[in-house]
């Protein structure tokens, strides 16, 4: 299982690629690691932080509703979508990885956005 | 002064995604000083957020029809020569967005030069690209937070 080192502001946090169930955006996700942007906070759907990347992904893989912790890409935006505790997603999103490792630095940093957006956030391959 | 080639235009609208990537578009700046109805800035700055949205909508759905089997390809550029024309005016006259609106321009020329739903699908993801990046830098330098407090809830 290959893992995802994210850092987020002052935290670091662990992710599992979700391979088996969307084998090809994990392929593309790495492809272009590492990825670095700016967040940006969900506006209704509650606890959801998300940035843009630069590519696209075209196809549809693991599209399901989010739980606290998922990791998705929206092809809509060419966003990934980190949904961090309770919301109300808009709809099936493809999730590609889930954190496993300090959800809570995550949600500390997260929550922050709402306040004061553009926290920085990279995304780098552990092995 | 001379047309620039299909392949200048993406290579242009790429360069200036990753110039405004990870810092602050130049045309944010200018948007700020843009004063609005009764000397104030925050509508033209709420506006030029849901005109970038409502742009990257209607560009990702663009993308999405052209990779249709029975696209007409003369259809999609003239929907979309139409919909970036009338968002050109608006990026220069209401909101000051001056790179954009030469990046619109020359967008809008180059679709004239497409001949392959290959090469229209890639005009029109760098735009998509570009005006996402662009939406998301704007919708930053809204107070939300302080907004959200502000805005009376209906009980």
């Amino acid at each position: 299982m290959s893992r995802l080192l994210i850092t987020i502001g002052r935290e670091k946090v662990w992710a599992e690629f979700l391979e088996k169930e969307a084998p090809q955006t994990v392929r593309i996700i790495k492809r272009h690691a590492p990825l670095k942007g700016l967040l940006n906070h969900a506006k209704i759907c509650d606890h959801e932080v998300f940035f843009q990347t630069p590519f696209f992904i075209d196809v549809k893989e693991n599209p399901k509703y989010p739980v606290p912790g998922d990791i998705g890409y929206w092809p809509v935006r060419q966003t990934i979508c980190i949904w961090y505790d309770e919301m109300e997603p808009l709809g099936p999103t493809n999730l590609f990885a889930r954190i496993t490792g300090n959800l809570k630095g995550f949600q500390k940093e997260a929550r922050k956005t709402w306040s004061k957006q553009g926290t920085q956030i990279r995304f780098e391959l552990m092995d | 002064m001379a047309t620039k080639s299909f392949g200048q235009v993406i290579k242009m609208t790429r360069k200036e995604r990753e110039n405004i990537w990870l810092r602050r578009s130049e045309d944010i700046a200018t948007l700020k000083r843009r004063i609005g109805s009764m000397k104030q800035n925050f509508t033209t700055v709420m506006y030029a957020d849901n005109d970038t949205q409502a742009m990257v909508k209607y560009l990702y759905n663009l993308r999405e029809v052209s990779k249709m089997k029975k696209a007409d390809l003369a259809t999609l550029k003239q929907a979309a020569a139409l919909m970036l024309e009338f968002d050109k005016r608006r990026a220069i006259v209401y909101y000051r967005l001056n790179r954009t609106a030469k990046l619109l321009g020359e967008a809008i020329e180059a679709l004239k030069k497409v001949r392959t739903v290959k090469g229209y699908q890639a005009l029109i993801g760098e735009v998509l690209l570009y005006i996402g990046r662009l939406n998301y830098w704007i919708d930053l330098e809204i107070p939300w937070s302080k907004l959200a407090k502000a805005f009376p809830k209906n009980p």
